[in-house]
This record gives structure tokens, sequence and C-alpha cells, in this order.
């Protein structure tokens, strides 16, 4: 594990405690109004509004437990990126099975006027070097 | 896989009127992105050619390939790997693709995009999403430091007649 920039750590560890809340405004105002989301075998999700609308929908229907590793966080001056592993567990509030999700992802950040580094590409893929019976799925 | 992504993308994605209505959102100034469609094409001319060294000389010393599915292909080590994967191999595989965005931020530029990989004799329609991010080395030269994909339905928008 290699050059780890806390401050974009931070961002990526606020979202995994914004998105296992039930805040999803919080979730949102980490995304730039520009942003893409690109998640394994789903279409893409571009711009604010429709990553917001993705939020909200998966907030109310699942809850959500979420585990990270990060494997690199780098930046330069207005930009920045953290790629790691990742583990998903969405169960659905109506009883129906559980779904997990897990693979690598990297996440491209920007540094906006307000001075937040905020996600404009948040991207996951299946990965042969991601176990899927770690670290939470219990089986 | 990434050679015909490479070519498509530069010879179709970028070229071709048939893709004009997905246009190609560019930020940043034009020398460097000049600069960079320019490594595309060498990058695609390489691959085409089978030329494993011309692929490995558009790559960053530390670049990773991070294929779907696959562990990570690490360094000009990883590349060669890689890449000697497709070589050789004889097969009826077609790759059509596009480029979504092209954004340089300083030293650093992220390209995204989409690609659909079929092969009618076996069957394979495989779409997808990639995001390639380049850096400038020492001496100022665009090189590929992350390759990188996903699966996708957004391919399928690719598949001719579409």
């Amino acid at each position: 594990m290699t050059k780890l920039d806390s401050e974009l750590i931070t961002v990526i560890e606020d979202w995994v405690e914004a998105y296992e809340g039930d805040d999803p405004e919080r979730v949102i105002d980490l995304y730039t109004a520009d942003a893409v989301v690109a998640v394994q075998g789903r279409a893409t999700v571009n711009g604010g509004a429709a990553i917001a609308e993705l939020l909200r929908a998966s907030l109310v229907k699942y809850d959500r437990r979420v585990t990270v590793r990060f494997d690199r966080a780098e930046r330069e001056a207005n930009w920045g990126y953290v790629y790691g592993r990742s583990w998903i567990t969405l169960t659905p509030r109506d009883g129906s099975v559980a779904t997990n999700l897990f693979g690598r992802f990297i996440v491209v950040l920007r540094h906006c006027e307000d001075g937040k580094w905020r996600i404009f590409m948040d991207f996951d893929q299946p990965s042969a070097d991601v176990e899927p019976t770690k670290p939470h799925f219990g089986s | 896989m990434r050679l015909m992504i490479a070519i498509t993308l530069f010879a179709i994605g970028l070229v071709a009127p048939a893709f004009a209505a997905e246009k190609t959102i560019f930020e940043g100034p034009q020398k460097e992105i000049d600069a960079i469609l320019a490594v595309f094409a060498e990058w695609g001319k390489a691959r085409d050619a089978g030329d494993v060294a011309g692929v490995v000389a558009v790559y960053h010393p530390e670049m990773r390939i991070m294929t779907r599915n696959q562990a990570e292909f690490v360094g000009h080590k990883g590349v060669r790997d890689f890449y000697r994967q497709y070589y050789g191999v004889k097969s009826g595989r077609k790759l059509y693709s596009s480029m979504s965005e092209l954004r340089v931020f300083g030293d650093a530029a992220f390209v995204t995009g989409k690609f659909l990989a079929v092969d009618p004799g076996k069957g394979v329609e495989d779409p997808g999403y990639y995001l390639i991010v380049l850096r400038k080395d020492s001496h100022g030269a665009w090189l590929i430091y992350r390759d990188i994909d996903t699966p996708s339905p957004d391919g399928l928008s690719l598949k001719p007649g579409n």
C-alpha cells in the first residue's frame, strides 16, 4: 500500500458513512454536478440529478453495509484519485434476498471552488483479485 | 481487446460521422488534447501491428491495467503480459467503441467511453465502459497510467444497426 492522501481518503470514508446512514443529501453533496457513476453491470449514470435520484432510491430500498480497503490515493493541484477494493451488501427492506457486490473501485475527485473535494467519477469492476468472502459477507 | 478499442476510438469514435450524435466532451488546453489523441493513435498503430514494444512505449512505467475479472497487470512487464494474451490468437472478435470524455487537469488526463466486443462465431456480445488515466512523464510526454474497464450495457448502443 503506497501513497495514501489523507484528505482524499476522508472523502471516501465520508461517502461510506453517509451511504450507510440515511441521509441521501449528504451522499449527493459528495458528487460534482457533472459526475459519472459506472457500476459493474449497470448502465452509466451521468450528472448530479440522475445520481441523486439513484442514491435516494437506493437508500429507501436497501439497508446497506460497505467495507473498503484503500490501495492508493494521490492528488495533484485540483484533481485526485483513490482506488482500492470494496465489498457492499444491499439488503432489501422488503425481506428479499441480499446482494453482495465486490470488486475494485476507482474514484476520481476534483477540488471544487468551495474548497471541497468531490467525486466526479465513481467506477467499479468485478476483479479476480478481490475475494468475495471478505471482509463482512460472512460466508 | 484494447487493441481494437484504441483503433476504433481514434479511427471511428473520434472521426467517423456515424458517432457524431454522441459528442465527446473535451476539457483542457487544445494543445494537450491533441497530444493525447496522438498518443491514442500511436497506441492503436502499435497494437494493430502486434508491436508489443510499441505498445509498452505509450504506457507509464508505473502503469496498471485493471480489467474486469482479472488480477491487475502492473508496470511494463504487466503490459507485455496483458497484450501477449491477445497477439497471435486467431479470432473473429470485433470491437466497437466511442469516447465520452477527454478531460485534462494539469499533468493528468482522464478519458472515458463505452465499448462493445462481439464474436459471432462464439456467441459473444460483451458491452462495457472504460476509463483511461494518462500522466505526463518527466519529459512532458503523455503516457497511459491506468487502463480500466467494467461491464456495462452502455456498450450495446454501439451495436451495428442500433
